[in-house]
């Protein structure tokens, strides 16, 4: 691995609240990585401690092999020598100055030239000359990203970045935050509670719960195959199921979930994981006769809750799937249901956290 | 009326407002930003003034300025003036007194700009003093322009501290309060009239500019 920013921090709050985090980002290529949990897990102290505004208790920060922070050896870089470029919730831009005055304001020797190239490439040129005040939410968040990067940042931090715009304009806008990340070649650090942020902005995902890292890896894989429970319910598996293994089956394991023999597409060289448990996403749960290979199950309809273009189905033992809405003539509740899921999509983790 | 009065009064206001936003500034900073345990004790003894009687802050200000006092022997080593009954001398009795009227909204002032917009001025590379120039200045000017103008108003009011510190010497040490006092205790009751409308006047027409604009008078408040 090259140049990283690390991270081995330790910090406690009142009421004992303890943060707990060890994480390595990469610098080359300059990629974004998302930290990832429910808020309250302790992602905005993370990012506020990389960037001097909070001070840990324990560990060090480097970024290459520059040291930040190293509580042992006394050193504590204050946030003006580290120069994050820091995306504030709300940007943080600066009332009583113009658009232009706020690039300015972390950039004051930078050619006039390249504070225009950087109002271009934002899309602020017609704004320059405004307050922020005047300003939309998406604009503000250009504006925001464009005054961190014009300071000649090694990292950016983004604290939430979409989180003050409306639904509708933060799924338009990951796309072009994408994309102006990617360009700006800066390797970033990015906190967000949003899975399909998270899915869309990332490259890497560090999952945290209860201020701990849970688990680190590429955003798809960590998606795909939580290592933990808990890591599957924090990236949105809505079935979590403790269940008892059976031992290896010819297309992985199988397990036994409510009576029931499930088949699931595990290694069948590993062993068995502990407290094993069984992740499951409800639009993988199917109606009708099992094909070949899949798994079958009865299972009574407890209830049916109406959602946006889908109907998700509360059944026996705690399992909750999701049909199309066009099905609900079919689904009476209290009937037995005749289900399928292929093993491909059962995945088998342990229990726990990390 | 007392025009000579009129001219101290309004003289002293000003160089008193003056020196409070040199001496403020700093103080009013200081307790809005720091984490330190004697934040309290300094903030206690900065509104001191507030409660208590002018003469017994003019008595202990005469003490220190006198001959014998640290500051006048302070003054006299370095080849200063006497300061008891002296513009000056008056001048500090009166930035003493009306200290908490210029820090208490500038502090305020301060304490209220978002936390955020200073955390971003670090994280651009601003040190302290940058960022106070270039970012909570500029955003608590209502704050900073309620104080002085508050002082300045206190000052033209006040009596006990400038009979105590600055005696009654006309065109020097007699302010307005002063200059009324005296025509009653003369029985001249038509000039202590005129004298005390005036006063009232302008001191009314402060507070109504002060409380008029929105923005500084909910930056008093909020403390």
């Amino acid at each position: 691995m090259g140049p990283t920013l690390s991270v081995q921090i330790e910090k406690r709050f009142h009421q004992g609240f303890q943060l707990v985090a060890d994480l390595e980002v990469p610098l080359q290529p300059a990629g974004v990585t998302v930290l990832f949990g429910h808020s309250g897990a302790g992602k905005s102290t993370l990012l506020r401690c990389v960037a001097g505004l909070e001070r840990p208790d324990a560990g060090h920060i480097r970024l290459g092999d520059e040291r930040w922070f190293d509580a042992a050896a006394g050193v504590d870089l204050p946030p003006q020598r580290r120069r994050p470029g820091f995306l504030f919730q709300d940007y943080a831009l600066f009332p009583h100055l113009s658009v232009r005055q706020n690039l300015r304001f972390g950039a004051p020797d930078a050619p006039a030239a390249a504070i225009d190239a950087l109002l271009e490439r934002f899309d602020l040129g017609a704004l320059a000359d405004r307050r922020p005040a005047t300003l939309s939410g998406g604009q503000a968040q250009r504006v925001g990203l464009a005054r961190a990067l014009a300071a000649a940042p090694r990292v950016l931090l983004l604290d939430e970045p979409l989180s003050a715009l409306d639904a509708p304009l933060r799924m338009r806008l990951h796309g072009e935050l994408r994309r102006a990340l990617a360009e700006a070649g800066v390797p970033a650090v990015l906190v967000t509670h949003d899975r399909a942020e998270a899915l869309a902005l990332g490259d890497a995902l560090v999952v945290l719960e209860r201020g701990a890292v849970l688990q680190q890896g590429e955003v798809q894989a960590v998606f795909d195959a939580p290592a933990t429970a808990a890591v599957a319910r924090a990236v949105g598996w809505e079935n979590v199921l403790p269940v008892e293994d059976l031992g290896p089956d010819d297309e992985g394991r199988a397990v036994r979930w409510a009576g029931q023999r499930l088949r699931c597409a595990a290694p069948a060289d590993q062993p068995a994981p502990a407290a094993p448990h069984l992740c499951l996403r409800p639009e993988d749960l199917h109606l009708g006769a099992a094909p070949p290979g899949a798994n079958a199950l009865q299972l009574v309809l407890r209830s049916v809750i109406r959602e946006d273009t889908s109907l998700r189905l509360e059944l026996e033992g705690g399992l909750v799937g999701r049909v199309h809405r066009r099905r609900a003539a079919e689904l009476q509740p209290g009937a037995a249901l005749t289900l399928w899921v292929a093993p491909r999509d059962l995945h088998l983790t342990r229990g726990g956290g990390r | 009326m007392d025009t000579a009065a009129i001219a101290v009064s309004l003289q002293l206001a000003a160089a008193t407002s003056a020196l409070l936003l040199l001496l403020g500034l700093p103080l009013g900073a200081w307790l809005a930003f720091t984490r330190s345990r004697l934040r309290g004790a300094v903030e206690a003894l900065s509104a001191l003034p507030l409660v208590l009687p002018p003469t017994v802050l003019g008595f202990y200000v005469l003490l220190a300025i006198g001959p014998e006092g640290p500051v006048g022997r302070l003054v006299a080593a370095v080849g200063g003036p006497g300061l008891p009954f002296s513009f000056p001398g008056l001048l500090l009795a009166s930035a003493l007194y009306s200290l908490p009227f210029a820090v208490q909204p500038f502090a305020a002032a301060f304490a209220g700009v978002d936390r955020r917009l200073i955390e971003a001025a670090w994280c651009l590379g601003h040190g302290r003093l940058s960022t106070f120039w270039r970012v909570v200045l500029p955003l608590s000017w209502p704050g900073v322009l309620t104080g002085m103008v508050l002082s300045f108003a206190h000052t033209v009011g006040e009596f006990g501290v400038v009979l105590m510190v600055g005696g009654n010497i006309p065109g020097r040490t007699r302010t307005v309060s002063v200059s009324i006092y005296d025509s009653v205790q003369a029985m001249d009751l038509a000039a202590a009239g005129r004298t005390s409308l005036l006063l009232t006047l302008f001191s009314f027409a402060v507070l109504a500019v002060v409380y008029g604009r929105k923005g500084a008078g909910a930056a008093w408040a909020r403390r």
